[in-house]
């Protein structure tokens, strides 16, 4: 480990040669920067991934289950077990998605799920990300190049590959495919995760689209050669949100969309990856009824826990995060990225009053949760070794089987007070080793 | 019940060549429980079409002309049956159809409207009460309002066509917790596409025509349903151009077949 | 065989342009550079010569700008610039390795802020040109692609010749290499253009700007 401490600069260097960048918008004009690196690995030892393993399969299960039955009976809301309007209010449903199976009824192909490691040595699930998670490839080439620069400490320690993401998207693109090319979808040069994007084509060799490239004939959506012949597109894992995916269905004024895509789709002339609609299982406010789901569709206790949270619309919910209010961090289920987070205890007391009156007015909008105290990991900066904030995030892989990836994405936060390690806030990230002894 | 022949022709006319044009066309009648659709014929000159159902259950034809072209006609040729004695029963999307949209959003002056209404305990009674008296507060006024008008302001100025009043009744039926969708359609021997109301009541679907103060009955055939006028919208299309104009010219016929 | 969208056939023949227009630029400007140590003038004569606006105040502005300045559209590091814009997007096509020459030749020069004995540094930069080039050979395997880069490569070198007014035997070989590169690729070109560009190179005295339009107008 120490070896691998010291060949930092060479591992950075070789990112900066690997082009290992993700872009941001800074005053309204694009920038590409490199995504910090940090090479102090994220270890989670054998026992703790087997726990994760089973416990995240399970929850990934429950919640395509969810979907299935969302856009098809909706028996756990007839059920009484999720009460309707936080299904219907949410943002993530769409009606456009009634009534589609999708292929293998897997809707979320590729799922992000956020964890934290509390001091008190468990986990915690703080997000599901069902749309279109992103972050694979960063631990994917950091592990590459890692092996290059320090040998020596790959030859010692007992990790598990991960360098196999590719392999898994592949099977899972293959597994779903209803006839033709596998496809990655992407708005453009412009988007944060391009370099994600065309790295994955490569390393899954599908082919980069954009929607210039494709056009829906016949039933079919195909890929336009320079001359003139159509390919045709089986499976398209697409890396642009809901909203713009189809103008004639969705956003009209999308012009990064494809046309008529969604009338393919409903007749099962295309895998799309992950399904529209997801967003109604990653809803913030949904996130409190997952355990609940894999009680309901799996019939058994789910393995792994969410951080403790309320429902300011349950009645006795309510009473508590109104009594306990500094004690919690609350959440505006409208926003991402870690906007609309906040601490119950940083409000002035006018604030707070305001703030409440809001929360009574619309109870749906918000959820509050205890606060977790992270477990924080080491990192170096300018040659010393301080603790930071960090979470991971997990890759589930959902075709034919549903299967974790041995590794994930540990961001952790620049600012050595903040609680956000957004890679949109400027954090950094780090390699995650699962041991495999 | 009734037999209707009905003949829907559109022609799409635009300014300057355009091409890569793709289209969806909501103007194909469909079997559901109240009318049956005996025949369908379709013609439209494009590369291709092909046909589909949206999430609301209403047919759709869409497809794409790729060439340059200055114009798209479409011929739509049905023979329809409908029955009002039927039941529609579906409630299988009831709480999106209680959700309003910016379309069908009250103001306060809609809100104070519904007040007098309060004391209904029957949503069925309450529903033809508030349709009545729609009726009597707007003035129907063709030109007063265009596609993008809301209820709201349609209810500000007292005037509207048949979409408004639509839009409005809806409003004020969903904050009355009665669900309702907007319905696109077309009336026996008018010329033109009209817009109705159904409500949710007594577990099943009851059509209403605040436009003309009437029960729907077996002298409307129906094209599309939605949450609001956007989901029915007959046209969409995107194409490349540069400054395109689009004209569109539209003829109906819907005629009653009388069987001796 | 690949399938490649005409976008990417565009960004193919624009990589293969630019790419080219750096490395004979460079080239060009370290005999500029050289003969600047004798007549300090010389380059305004060379910006004539490449037809780019003389916009430089002195020597010292010339040397720092026109390497480094990406403000100026034809600058070396703006027509690097443009070359890497091109290949960001081809990474499906010509693959990530191949892309990481092309990402330190660019960071070469980005590294480049003291101009004293700065030739050095700026040969790295034509060094990982060339070691792009030649890992485009040895990695792709797709001959489409490879193809379509070198067409624009010899479209572009046909392009410089011309109007750097070098000798007629390298210009005839330009032509050649280019009419081979055509008939190579199912790209469609201006057929009448290149049988003017064919008469044109041969005439004993060459009309430069006509065939320069030839060239410009081909693809």
């Amino acid at each position: 480990m120490k070896n691998l401490i010291e060949q930092q600069s060479k591992i950075n260097h070789l990112l900066k040669r690997y082009g290992v960048k993700f872009g941001i918008y800074k005053n309204n004009t694009f920038h590409e920067q490199l995504f910090p690196f940090d090479c102090i690995p994220r270890i989670i030892t054998k026992e703790d991934f087997d726990y994760l393993n089973k416990g995240l399969i399970q929850r990934v299960d429950a919640l395509n289950a969810f979907l299935d039955d969302i856009y098809g009976e909706k028996r756990i809301v007839k059920d009484g077990i999720i009460p309707t309007e936080f299904i219907y209010s949410s943002s993530g449903y769409l009606v456009e998605c009634e009534g589609i199976t999708p292929p293998q009824h897997v809707h979320s192909h590729i799922s992000g799920i956020d964890l934290v490691e509390g001091k008190d040595g468990k986990w915690y699930v703080l997000e599901d990300n069902l749309r279109v998670p992103s972050g694979a490839s960063y631990p994917m080439i950091a592990r590459d190049l890692c092996r290059r620069a320090s040998p020596k400490t790959f030859r010692t320690n007992d990790v598990e590959e991960n360098r196999d993401y590719a392999k898994l998207l592949k099977e899972v693109m293959d597994s779903v495919n209803t006839g033709g090319i596998n496809a990655i979808f992407t708005p453009g040069r412009m988007n944060a995760a391009y370099f994600e994007h065309s790295y994955l084509a490569e390393q899954t060799g599908s082919k980069l689209v954009s929607s210039n490239d494709v056009v829906v004939k016949e039933d079919y959506l195909y890929f336009k050669n320079y001359d003139g012949s159509l390919e045709k597109i089986g499976a398209l894992y697409r890396r642009i949100s809901d909203e713009y995916l189809d103008p004639m269905t969705f956003l009209e004024e999308s012009l990064i969309g494809i046309p008529h895509l969604m009338e393919i789709y409903k007749k099962g002339n295309i895998a799309i990856i992950n399904a529209p609609g997801n967003g109604v299982a990653d809803d913030k406010g949904i996130y409190y009824f997952v355990p609940k789901m894999v009680e309901y569709y799996l019939h058994e206790e789910p393995i792994l826990n969410n951080a403790p949270t309320y429902l300011p619309y349950y009645e006795k919910d309510k009473e508590y995060v109104l009594e306990h209010f500094d004690d919690l961090v609350i959440k505006d289920v409208a926003e991402a990225g870690g906007y609309g987070v906040f601490f119950g205890n940083t409000l002035s007391p006018e604030q707070k009053e305001a703030f409440i009156e809001k929360m009574l007015r619309e109870p749906r909008r918000f959820i509050a949760q205890e606060v977790i105290d992270f477990k924080d990991l080491p990192i170096v900066e300018n040659g010393e070794t301080v603790e930071r904030k960090a979470d991971l995030r997990v890759f589930v892989l959902s075709g034919k089987e549903t299967k974790v990836w041995k590794s994930g994405l540990t961001r952790f936060s620049r600012n050595p007070d903040s609680f956000i390690v957004n890679s949109s806030q400027g954090g950094g990230f780090k390699d995650t080793w699962v041991l495999s002894r | 019940m009734k037999t209707f022949q009905l003949k829907y022709t559109m022609d799409f006319t635009f300014s300057d060549k355009i091409n890569h044009h793709y289209f969806t066309l909501k103007c194909l009648p469909n079997t559901q429980p109240r009318q049956r659709v005996l025949t369908n014929k379709v013609r439209i000159n494009a590369d291709y079409y092909s046909l589909s159902k949206d999430c609301f259950s209403n047919s759709m034809i869409y497809g794409y002309k790729e060439g340059e072209h200055d114009r798209l006609s479409l011929y739509v040729g049905s023979l329809v049956e409908v029955d009002w004695t039927q039941y529609d029963t579906d409630d299988s999307l009831l709480p999106v159809y209680l959700k309003q949209t910016k379309f069908t959003q009250l103001n306060e002056e809609m809100q104070e409207y519904l007040e007098p209404f309060s004391s209904y305990e029957d949503p069925y009674q309450k529903a033809l009460a508030l349709s009545k008296a729609l009726y009597h507060t707007m003035t129907y006024q063709k030109g007063s309002t265009n596609i993008k008008t809301d209820a709201q302001t349609a209810f500000t100025n007292k005037k509207g066509v048949c979409q408004d009043y639509a839009h409005i009744l809806i409003g004020l039926y969903r904050q009355s917790e009665i669900p309702a969708r907007y319905v696109a359609g077309v009336m026996c021997e008018e010329k033109y596409t009209h817009a109705w109301v159904e409500f949710y009541a007594n577990g099943r679907w009851y059509g209403i025509d605040p436009t003309n103060d009437l029960l729907v009955d077996d002298n409307y055939v129906i094209f599309s349903r939605g949450r609001d006028y956007h989901d029915t919208l007959v046209n969409k299309g995107i194409f490349y151009g540069m400054n395109i104009s689009q004209t569109q010219d539209i003829e109906i016929s819907m005629e009653e077949i009388l069987y001796d | 065989m690949g399938i490649i969208s005409l976008e990417r056939v565009d960004n193919l023949i624009w990589l293969g342009r630019y790419s080219e227009r750096v490395y004979l630029t460079i080239k060009e400007f370290f005999r500029c550079y050289d003969e600047m140590l004798d007549h300090p003038t010389m380059y305004q004569e060379y910006c004539q010569n490449l037809q780019i606006p003389m916009i430089y105040e002195s020597p010292t502005d010339f040397v720092q700008r026109y390497v480094r300045d990406e403000d100026i559209t034809d600058s070396i590091i703006a027509n690097l610039y443009r070359a890497y814009d091109n290949c960001i997007v081809l990474r499906n096509e010509i693959g990530t390795e191949t892309m990481t020459y092309l990402e330190l030749a660019l960071d070469d020069l980005k590294s480049i802020h003291e101009f004293d004995s700065f030739l050095l540094d700026l040969q790295l930069v034509v060094d990982h040109i060339l070691a792009f080039w030649a890992s485009l050979s040895e990695n792709v395997l797709d001959y489409d692609v490879r193809d379509i880069i070198k067409l624009g490569q010899r479209q572009e070198r046909m392009d410089m010749y011309l109007r750097l007014r070098k000798e007629k035997k390298d210009i005839k070989k330009a032509y050649d290499s280019l009419h081979h590169r055509l008939n190579k690729t199912i790209l469609p070109y201006d057929l009448l253009k290149m049988e003017q560009l064919k008469t044109g190179v041969e005439e004993t005295i060459i009309d430069y700007p006509a065939c320069i339009e030839c060239v410009e107008g081909l693809l």
